[in-house]
């Protein structure tokens, strides 16, 4: 498997090349392109129910799309991938280690990653993003997306960060919830509720923040 | 001794840290990095701290600041303090009564959200059931297909489809038999059955009218009326779309949920293990009652004997007691044959008026000897 990380970092868009039987596992929109060589296969991600309130809540995509190289002999595949927010795109190598990604966060994976839904902490909960996140664990190459430039940074003290722009981060990573500056500058200065997150590990920001992405779980209502 | 999966902070590595196993002596907790380095750090210097995402990460340090190992795998820490030295357990202890500290605060946190959702739970049952049925009125029926699609791969999970057209013509027939007499809406789907070859007895209609009947069966029915009665009560849960209520409703506790706790995605991705099929074809002992009756009335309606279905149910109690094959209990397993449901099926059959019933293309026989391989 070849991959590349094109119009970086505005557009960012990648694309694989898969040898005969090679897989790579991608979010179930992200597919922009893929040659006649390709089989794609649906699979739930976290099952079913979450492929439901997808559609019926309006959520993020909780199933996922297996591409295969079809094809025998010398012959090869190319996929091209795509994320939803115009911004860039890294590769992350897992080791055995594990990282909770936000929800849009996630574009690719190759086939020994591990995707679940994991507890991501009481600390996240009022981050309007959930008690839960998907994790993603294992050995090989995840492909992550955000909305602008993505920035890794090592956290040892503790960092405040705003919940809209955290897009990743690694388990050993505590998050709080906490009020920016107070109570009153909170509500009136339009800071609000912040993250505060303490290390070691590191965390993935991304430069802009969609703000009307996580206000979805009260439009149920 | 266990090992125990984990990593390491290391400003010396090149990114940083990398997953390890960790494993726990006397002298000291030893973490193995795959590339073969090992790092010890010694009970006399062990200090332990509980962090992370979960609150569950045990992070163990000693001098070096530099060095942090770290693992969320249960029972490392209780291994700590019953295998290291006196030092180690006197961290480990201490770490205890903290954490036990911050439980007892999470503990209370909890009881409050629990109480408050018992609140919620009280005041909206009747509210709850007007609202599902509002909802699933407000979809489209073309939400009932798609979901059925997403579900139809594991039908072969079953077995592979018999595509002979004794078996397979025989299954369209009573199909398309059945069809003209279901609301429009309902008869303009796509519906389809597939045969596939399985020793259960079971049949299922996925939400959208896509259909599977195992050859099992047709193996075991007495005759054509006993399948269309199957076939016609699997069209109505179709017809009522009792798939995706049963969904509905199971994410109309959620949203209550993540009212609550302002979440939604991950209580439902936790709910989300089980199999497609089974979500969309468990459906609750109402929805049952509702496809035995109005499903009895089709198949009077087309023409064919009312009195299959009770036959058919008498017939599963009969099958299942004698039969060696645990499979044969499949259908009875998701729809028990309860003394009330056949009494109610039969109350309701002298006021159905049969139609015409012209004769069928196929024959169940000839199905049968197609399923032998004759
Ligand atoms: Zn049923």
């Amino acid at each position: 498997m070849e991959s590349e990380i094109l119009s970086r970092p505005a557009f960012a868009h990648l694309k694989v090349r898969l040898n005969p039987g090679e897989t790579i596992t991608a979010e179930s929109g992200a597919m922009a392109s893929m040659t006649t060589t390709t089989r794609l296969t649906a699979r739930f991600n976290g099952g079913f129910f979450g492929a439901v309130l997808r559609k019926i809540f309006g959520g993020e995509s909780l199933f996922v799309n297996d591409i295969t190289c079809a094809v025998g002999g010398n012959a090869s595949a190319e996929v091209i991938l795509t994320q939803p927010t115009p911004g860039d795109m890294i590769a992350l190598t897992l080791t055995g280690n594990s990282l909770f990604l936000q929800s849009g966060a996630y574009v690719a994976s190759t086939g020994e990653v591990k995707l679940s839904v994991g507890w991501a902490g009481f600390g996240s909960l009022l981050g309007g993003e959930g008690l839960f996140r998907l994790k993603v664990s294992g050995t090989g190459t995840v492909w992550i997306g955000g909305y602008g430039a993505i920035t890794p940074r090592e956290i040892q003290e503790e960092l405040i960060v705003d919940s809209g722009h955290l897009i990743a981060f690694e388990p050993t990573i505590k998050i709080r919830s906490g009020l920016a500056g107070g109570l009153f500058s909170s509500f009136f200065g339009g800071e609000g509720i912040v993250m505060k997150v303490t290390g070691p590990g590191r965390i993935y920001l991304q430069t802009r923040n969609i703000e009307g992405l996580a206000s979805w779980t009260n439009s149920f209502l | 001794m266990s090992t125990y999966l984990g990593g390491v902070f290391d400003d010396a590595l090149p990114e940083g840290r990398a997953a390890a196993t960790i494993t726990v002596w006397r002298h000291g907790v030893e973490a193995r990095l795959e590339a073969g380095k090992v790092y010890t750090i010694r009970s006399e210097v062990l200090r332990l701290e509980r962090g992370g995402s979960t609150g569950r990460m045990l992070f163990i340090r000693g001098q070096d600041p530099r060095l942090t190992l770290f693992s969320e795998a249960p029972g490392l820490l209780e291994e700590i303090g019953t295998t290291s030295g006196l030092e180690a357990r006197n961290a480990v202890a201490t770490l205890t009564a903290e954490v036990a500290k911050t439980r007892r605060a999470t503990l209370s946190l909890w009881l409050i959200a629990a109480a408050v959702l018992v609140v919620l739970g009280l005041v909206t049952p009747p509210l709850f059931r007007v609202a599902v049925d509002g909802a699933v009125g407000q979809l489209p029926l073309s939400l009932d297909v798609k979901l059925g699609d997403l579900a139809s791969s594991e039908i072969t999970s079953f077995g592979p489809a018999i595509t002979d057209e004794r078996a397979a013509g025989l299954a369209t027939e009573i199909l398309e038999r059945l069809r003209p007499h279901l609301p429009p809406d309902i008869a303009a789907l796509d519906l389809k059955i597939t045969v596939i070859e399985s020793a259960e007895v079971n049949a299922f209609a996925l939400p959208g009218g896509r259909m599977a009947v195992l050859s099992g069966l047709l193996k075991r029915a007495d005759d054509v009326n006993m399948v269309a009665a199957v076939f016609a009560h699997e069209l109505m849960h179709v017809r009522h779309r009792h798939g995706i209520r049963a969904l509905v409703q199971s994410a109309g506790v959620l949203a209550l949920v993540s009212v609550v706790f302002g979440d939604a995605t991950g209580i439902v991705a936790l709910l989300a293990q089980g199999g497609v099929l089974a979500t969309l074809t468990h459906y609750g002992r109402e929805h049952e009652s509702q496809a035995d009756l109005d499903g009895v009335a089709l198949t009077a309606a087309a023409g064919f004997d009312p009195a299959g279905m009770p036959a058919f149910f008498r017939k599963l109690k009969e099958i299942a007691p004698s039969s060696e094959v645990q499979e044969a209990l499949s259908w009875m397993s998701s729809h028990p044959s309860h003394e009330e449901r056949i009494a109610a099926i039969e109350a309701l059959i002298p006021s159905l008026t049969r139609g015409e019933d012209p004769p069928m293309n196929h024959t169940l026989e000839a199905a049968r000897a197609a399923l032998r391989g004759e």
